[in-house]
């Protein structure tokens, strides 16, 4: 049985895309197929797991929309820019990243915070500044190795 | 036991010769002659050298080079132990092993892990996986970054997983193998798969063990580096072929134990870090423990 729970809501005619729970072997994509938007915009935010075999779903989902949709993905957590740095194949070629978390340290409270980022904000695989949502501190540290956080925006 | 350490580092040897006077180890006195601890450091030459009269199983290979290059090491001289260099942890991590071989044990959590850790079994593959993040949950992970429960939670899922469908593989009469991963697989009453799953001061521990044994040293290297090179789903029946490699990556330590046919164990070490920027800059290590050659 799926654990992935699926929302569409279309603004304009842009279908926005929640996706929430797990993407793995068991995943069903059905509610999503047919779909002739020409945009659609996928969000990640609430996606807890993402495993191998849920990356191999995936591809085979996209793969099946039609050539002409253009993919958008959204708020896309940590583990799966993880994933999708280690993983060929989770991006359709053409589609957009918007925006997605990226980890941030303040050296003045010790906290680490999860910053969303958007896309245009990274210039040469550089992190944008960032202020603590905790203390307020601006000039967060940017806590990954940079080339390695931000590689997937050249792979896109 | 006696150490051979090969190494220009010396702040390294220094750590070691300090690790392993006599005083801070106990020794058994009987096999202080025979026992040979081996470790090379960075030198592909005198890895070569010693490989010609050493045993794999107590050879140890420390390397600076990049993840990807230490997998094609791996795979070229079929290495049983590549220590991932850390100026902070690798001095720990050999001491850790140097005991393993002076208690010839190396099953279980215990020589990384200085608390019991917490249990879950496994007997079929579809809804007992979400007792996985309820155990990740209680755990304490103080002085870790934020997010290491969510990694614990991907290597946890694809290691039952793998132990799931691919353990029973030539030990079912009539079962067509590799499963499907949609349909369900139910074990026996002795198959069960167990995870364990503690946390110390110094180290996050996950232990992954089933009663087949079919994961031998070449499908380990094969797997990894296979996924390495390609970094790409495999579009077969059974698994994606990435659960190993997904498993290295977000790991310190990747550590197999076989008893071929038998049980095999494959244990994930996460050094303690309060900065996800230290978690990934760790080179990873990679050692498999052969029973079949445990006292050679």
């Amino acid at each position: 049985m799926s654990k992935l729970k699926i929302n569409k809501q279309l603004i304009d005619n842009k279908l926005i895309v929640h996706l929430a729970g797990t993407i793995d072997e068991d995943a069903d994509f059905k509610p999503l197929e047919n779909l002739t938007q020409p945009v659609i915009s996928f969000d990640f935010n609430d996606i807890t797991l993402l495993n191998s075999c849920g990356i191999r779903e995936w591809i085979g989902f996209i793969q099946k929309l039609p050539a002409s949709t253009r993919l958008h993905y959204q708020r896309c957590p940590q583990i799966i820019i993880e994933q999708i740095n280690m993983v060929h194949g989770f991006f359709k070629s053409g589609s957009q990243i918007e925006s997605f978390y990226a980890p941030y340290f303040c050296p003045n409270c010790d906290k680490e915070s999860k910053i969303l980022l958007t896309t245009e904000k990274i210039k040469n695989s550089k992190a944008p500044a960032a202020t603590c949502p905790h203390c307020g501190t601006e000039g967060m540290e940017f806590d990954a190795l940079e080339e390695q956080y931000f590689h997937f925006l050249k792979s896109k | 036991m006696k150490l051979s350490l090969f190494t220009e580092n010396k702040i390294l040897k220094d750590a070691l010769i300090e690790l392993t006077r006599p005083n801070r180890l106990s020794h058994n006195p009987q096999v202080l002659q025979t026992d040979h601890f081996v470790v090379v450091d960075q030198d592909l030459a005198i890895l070569e050298e010693k490989l010609k009269t050493v045993p794999r199983q107590r050879l140890y290979f420390i390397s600076n080079r990049s993840d990807e290059e230490n997998i094609a090491l791996i795979q070229k001289y079929q290495l049983s132990h590549l220590v991932g260099f850390d100026e902070k942890n690798t001095p720990l991590e050999i001491m850790q092993h140097y005991r393993i071989f002076e208690a010839k044990n190396f099953w279980g959590t215990a020589h990384y892990l200085s608390v019991l850790p917490d249990t879950l079994s496994f007997s079929e593959s579809k809804r007992e996986m979400s007792k996985i993040p309820e155990l990740i949950k209680i755990q304490s992970w103080q002085d870790f970054f934020d997010t290491p429960a969510d990694y614990v939670n991907l290597m946890a899922n694809e290691l039952v997983s793998n132990a799931l469908y691919n353990g029973p593989e030539g030990k079912r009469q009539g079962a067509n193998y590799p499963v499907d991963r949609k349909s369900p697989v139910f074990l026996k009453g002795s198959e069960l798969i167990q995870l364990k799953l503690g946390v110390d001061p110094h180290a996050a521990v996950l232990s992954v063990i089933d009663s087949f044994g079919t994961l031998t040293k070449e499908k380990v290297i094969q797997s990894l580096h296979r996924s390495f090179q390609e970094k790409t789903v495999e579009q077969k029946q059974g698994g994606a072929g990435l659960g190993l490699y997904l498993s290295y990556s977000h790991g310190h330590q990747f550590i197999v134990n076989s008893k071929l046919g038998v049980k095999t164990e494959v244990i994930i070490v996460i050094e303690k870090n309060k900065r996800y920027k230290t978690y990934k800059s760790r080179l990873k290590s990679f050692h498999f423990f052969d029973e079949a050659h445990a006292h050679e």
